[in-house]
């Protein structure tokens, strides 16, 4: 897929672990796992939002476009 | 009606009807062998005029035609006859309990309150094939009927395609039309419809799991 989800990246950065930030954002951490791994179709905006608000980010940290080559 | 409601009505209704087809069944079976005579009938439409030439089916025998309803019987003790009724018993009921069996199915799947599936939208294609199917049957069974339980069928009759035109004394126009349940097969293709749009769910709910 050309989105690529950095939420790990991100994740790092902010020393933050999977399970502080799925109750952080209100998500399961089973959720938050597809999406690190890039494996969900979509992102609500309130979902995107939630993170940005967490991890004192913008959106463009978490997702990133690349050109699919395949 | 909440799908907790329906679930127990439809099978309440499952019950029911097998109990009726079981019941049908052997009581269509057990008449011949008990000597008792088994009525069968098909609704005749004639002209009234010309009713006294028909009124003595004198060369037809075994069959008698009832006045005030216009109503043709054939009583008979033969068992392959018991067995022939049993048998289109079986289908009809066969095919009642199939639609209410799957109308319960899916009922099950929306009091999980995850209906949108490939199980349902399955059981309700299978369900509206058969609502379909069951009208078809019941007007050719009229003309199946008739040539199994009349005697000589072939002899006093005429096959029409739509009708069976008898063939009486004094050429009175006497037919037997088979109803053509078109309720039914409404009900079909309404069952039908609504699969297809249980097949378009699946695909929305898919993309709102895969949404988060």
């Amino acid at each position: 897929m050309a989105i690529i989800v950095n939420l790990d990246v991100m994740m790092a950065r902010r020393k933050m672990k999977m399970k502080d930030l799925a109750e952080a954002v209100g998500v399961s951490t089973t959720n938050l796992s597809l999406l690190k791994n890039g494996h969900v179709r979509g992102i609500r905006f309130a979902t995107l939002e939630a993170i940005c608000k967490v991890l004192e980010c913008q959106p463009g940290n978490i997702l990133e476009y690349r050109e699919d080559t395949e | 009606m909440t799908a907790r409601s329906l679930y127990f009505l439809l099978t309440l209704s499952l019950v029911i009807s097998a109990l009726i087809a079981v019941l049908t069944m052997v009581i269509a079976i057990a008449l011949p062998i008990l000597n008792e005579p088994l009525l069968t009938t098909w609704q005749v439409s004639y002209d009234p005029e010309l009713y006294n030439s028909v009124i003595d089916p004198a060369p037809i025998t075994a069959w008698s035609l009832e006045p005030s309803q216009g109503v043709l019987s054939v009583g008979t003790t033969a068992w392959e006859l018991g067995v022939s009724r049993a048998l289109n018993i079986l289908v009809v009921w066969g095919i009642v309990v199939t639609i209410i069996c799957n109308l319960r199915r899916v009922v099950g799947d929306v009091r999980s309150e995850r209906p949108f599936n490939l199980n349902s939208a399955q059981y309700l294609k299978r369900a509206g094939y058969l609502l379909i199917a069951l009208p078809i049957w019941l007007f050719l069974e009229v003309f199946i009927r008739f040539y199994v339980f009349m005697p000589n069928a072939t002899d006093v009759s005429e096959f029409r395609f739509t009708h069976i035109q008898l063939l009486t004394e004094g050429s009175a126009g006497m037919s037997i039309y088979p109803d053509f349940n078109v309720g039914l097969l409404i009900a079909g293709v309404f069952v039908l419809v609504i699969a297809r749009a249980f097949e378009i769910g699946i695909e929305l709910q898919r993309d709102s799991d895969e949404i988060i």
